[in-house]
């Protein structure tokens, strides 16, 4: 079955993500891909397997993962650590997936997170369908949100 | 009283003892299910377990299931915290004996409320 989230579903959990966790707010930005395409860059990536199969994949830069990490461990920049920050880095998408698992065919289960911070990061995922893919904006700083469904064998 | 919060992430853990140390209680972490079966031994047991369900090694509904067969520790309250948002799921794990469910994300509040519907 094809998703039927839409970019409003996923602006509204990631909005309750970033306010209720760290108290930041997050506002709908279509022209944020151009600042995410080169530098320091995080990314994360969440699968979903059952009733529905695919991966979530959740891109920002590494000061908006530095300003989560801050914001969750209620910690100054200089006392965050890398591992810290691909700890909450992670933790958003955990929780940014299994809300987003709650609106898709089910019963399925959800993986653990894999995180990477790195420079001019890009992803392919094979036999994936890109069924949505969403800009926002925290603090300044640009994220993306692409939600890829495994194609039928 | 002495708690238990099990989550494989460390900043859910810190978010949560913080939570639970302004209300004025221990906290005793564990990063995944097996940790946790571990700690409440050495603690010779707790007064409360808040449990995440997706973690490495031994999840948190396996975690529900053993304590729930010891004898020594079958009735150590357990609060589910986690991801797991769909009705099926909150179904499993009150099935396997956990005695309430909160959904990530949360704040505060959400935390001191359910745990107050508790006794706590």
């Amino acid at each position: 079955m094809t998703t039927q989230i839409t970019k409003n579903d996923l602006l509204t959990i990631v909005q309750q993500v970033f306010e209720s966790m760290m108290g930041l707010q997050v506002e709908d930005d279509s022209q944020a891909a151009a600042d995410l395409s080169v530098g320091e860059v995080s990314m994360a990536t969440i699968c979903i397997s059952g009733g529905w199969n695919g991966i979530i994949i959740f891109q920002s830069t590494r000061k908006l993962a530095s300003k989560i990490a801050q914001g969750m461990f209620q910690l100054d920049e200089e006392s965050i650590s890398a591992e810290e920050t691909k700890d909450a880095f992670g933790e958003v998408i955990n929780m940014v997936g299994g809300n987003l698992k709650a609106l898709l065919p089910g019963p399925s289960s959800l993986s653990l997170p894999n995180v990477v911070l790195g420079t001019d990061c890009s992803w392919d995922v094979p036999g994936g369908t890109t069924v949505l893919v969403s800009l926002f904006r925290s603090v300044g700083e640009p994220m993306s949100w692409s939600v890829i469904e495994e194609q039928k064998k | 009283m002495k708690v238990l919060v099990v989550d494989d992430s460390k900043v859910m853990r810190v978010i949560l003892s913080r939570i639970l140390k302004e209300m004025g209680h221990e906290v005793v972490e564990a990063g995944d299910g097996q940790d946790a079966l571990k700690k409440v031994e050495e603690s010779g047991g707790v007064g409360l377990a808040l449990v995440d369900w997706n973690m490495p090694v031994m999840n948190g509904l396996d975690f529900v299931k053993a304590l729930r067969a010891d004898t020594r520790f079958w009735q150590i309250p357990v609060m589910m915290v986690t991801t797991e948002t769909e009705m099926g799921q909150v179904q499993l794990a009150l099935q396997a004996g956990a005695n309430n469910y909160v959904t990530k994300p949360f704040t505060p509040d959400v935390i001191q409320e359910k745990l107050k519907s508790m006794g706590f």
